[in-house]
């Protein structure tokens, strides 16, 4: 096996990242049982993003053809 | 207005099996349903980041209004990550990045009456993550006298499902492979709730074809594909389309190669042998097994080129040699 600088072992998830998602992963855990939970009632209500970018620009013909090589 | 909440609400929701609990302004898996205000939103309604008028064929439907052209639209995102994805750029991509158009049900259903499609298609991505959009445009469609299809992995709770399925004519459902394992590991969902939902499918009586990719050492193991021919048979009938898909390199499988044309022969072939009666390998241009055969007697019915319709000769639904029934939805064609 091959060392880094830093000790840890090349191709390996370093530890303390490694600590770090565990904490994360385990507050997560934690958070959703705690959290009081809403089972959603579909149909959910639409929501028109905020942030898209690049703005939204009506649909023209020319992009009606630009799909054409999807598979579906 | 009183608020009584004081804790954030976790949203969970109930679309499909993931069920995720999402936090305030958080998206579930998919990216594209998210918690705003401890309410479910859905973020692509009425936008789309695809729009084609494309042959009815190359959903595929090949039992279901042949030559009919469908204004096929996606909206961004998928809740599966097929490490295969032919169609990455928009089924993976976050909606806030995605180059989105808006496409409002009614605008939809004008602009198929408007390029002269009788059908529109909800596909390309998944049309489950964009249920309400696909439910609302389903029914503007039907207004103007449009159909609606679905093409979907299936990956999706029985209740909505049926509901999205008593608006839409026609499914066209992937299975991308018989291998709850599979599903597991390369595209982060399960096998079981998909074949509920082709199961339910057949049962709120719709049309009904189903897809497969076949992917090089991932799901082309002839003993799974024989065992999907077998569940597909007893519990949809044999007369179902199937259609074996030939893989092209795509998003974390640009390693793999295609699919070899003598790999799609044997799906084709083991999927014969299990009983099925009209089967087909897709994206092989001019394979033998692209024209629609009489299963009873062999004759030639429905012509194709590709996704292109040459002919079709048909009789009532009825093959003209043999008189047998050919299971589809033919209209005024035959
Ligand atoms: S549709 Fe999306 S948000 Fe809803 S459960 Fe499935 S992955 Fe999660
Ligand atoms: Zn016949």
């Amino acid at each position: 096996m091959k060392r880094r600088d830093d000790g840890g072992v090349a191709g390996a998830i370093p530890r303390r990242t490694f600590l770090a998602a565990l904490v994360t992963a385990i507050a997560a855990v934690l958070a959703a049982f705690a959290l009081p939970v809403r089972r959603a009632v579909l149909p959910a209500s639409p929501a028109v993003l905020t942030v898209s970018k690049p703005p939204l620009r009506p649909l023209t013909r020319n992009d009606l053809y630009r799909a054409h090589d999807l598979a579906g | 207005m009183e608020r009584r909440e004081i804790a954030p609400v976790l949203v969970e929701c109930t679309l499909c099996p993931k069920q995720c609990r999402i936090p305030e302004g958080r998206s579930g898996d998919c990216r594209v349903r998210i918690n705003i205000d401890g309410r479910l939103r859905a973020s692509t309604y009425g936008t789309v980041v695809a729009a084609h008028v494309d042959p009815i064929e190359k959903k595929p439907f090949f039992h279901f209004h042949p030559g009919a052209t469908a204004l096929s639209i996606a909206a961004a995102g998928c809740n599966l990550h097929c490490d295969g994805c032919q169609n990455w750029e928009i089924s993976q991509a976050n909606p806030e990045e995605a180059e989105a158009h808006p496409l409002p049900p009614e605008e939809l259903a004008r602009m198929a009456a408007r390029e002269g499609a009788p059908l529109v298609a909800f596909t390309y991505t998944d049309p489950i993550v964009y249920y309400e959009y696909a439910c609302d445009s389903a029914v503007a469609c039907a207004a103007r006298g449009i159909g609606s299809v679905l093409v979907t992995a299936g990956y999706a709770n029985d209740a909505p499902i049926r509901a999205l399925f008593r608006l839409v004519k026609a499914a066209t459902i992937d299975v991308k492979a018989f291998d709850d394992a599979f599903y597991r590991s390369h595209c982060g969902g399960g096998l079981k709730p998909v074949l509920n939902t082709l199961v339910a499918a057949r049962e709120e009586g719709i049309w009904l074809e189903v897809s497969n990719l076949v992917v090089p050492g991932m799901t082309d193991d002839p003993v799974k594909i024989g065992e999907l021919c077998r569940w597909v048979r007893q519990n949809l009938g044999e007369d179902v389309p199937l259609h074996f898909l030939r893989f092209a390199p795509h998003y974390r499988q640009e390693n793999l190669p295609a699919t070899p044309v003598a790999t799609m022969d044997r799906a084709w072939q083991i999927a014969r042998d299990a009983g099925m009666r009209y089967v087909y390998v897709g994206n092989v241009p001019g394979h033998a097994s692209e024209s629609t055969k009489c299963a009873s007697c062999g004759a030639l019915l429905i012509e194709r080129a590709g996704y292109r319709l040459l002919s079709i000769r048909l009789k009532d639904g009825r093959c003209p040699s043999c008189g047998g029934v050919i299971p589809g939805v033919f209209g005024g064609q035959g």
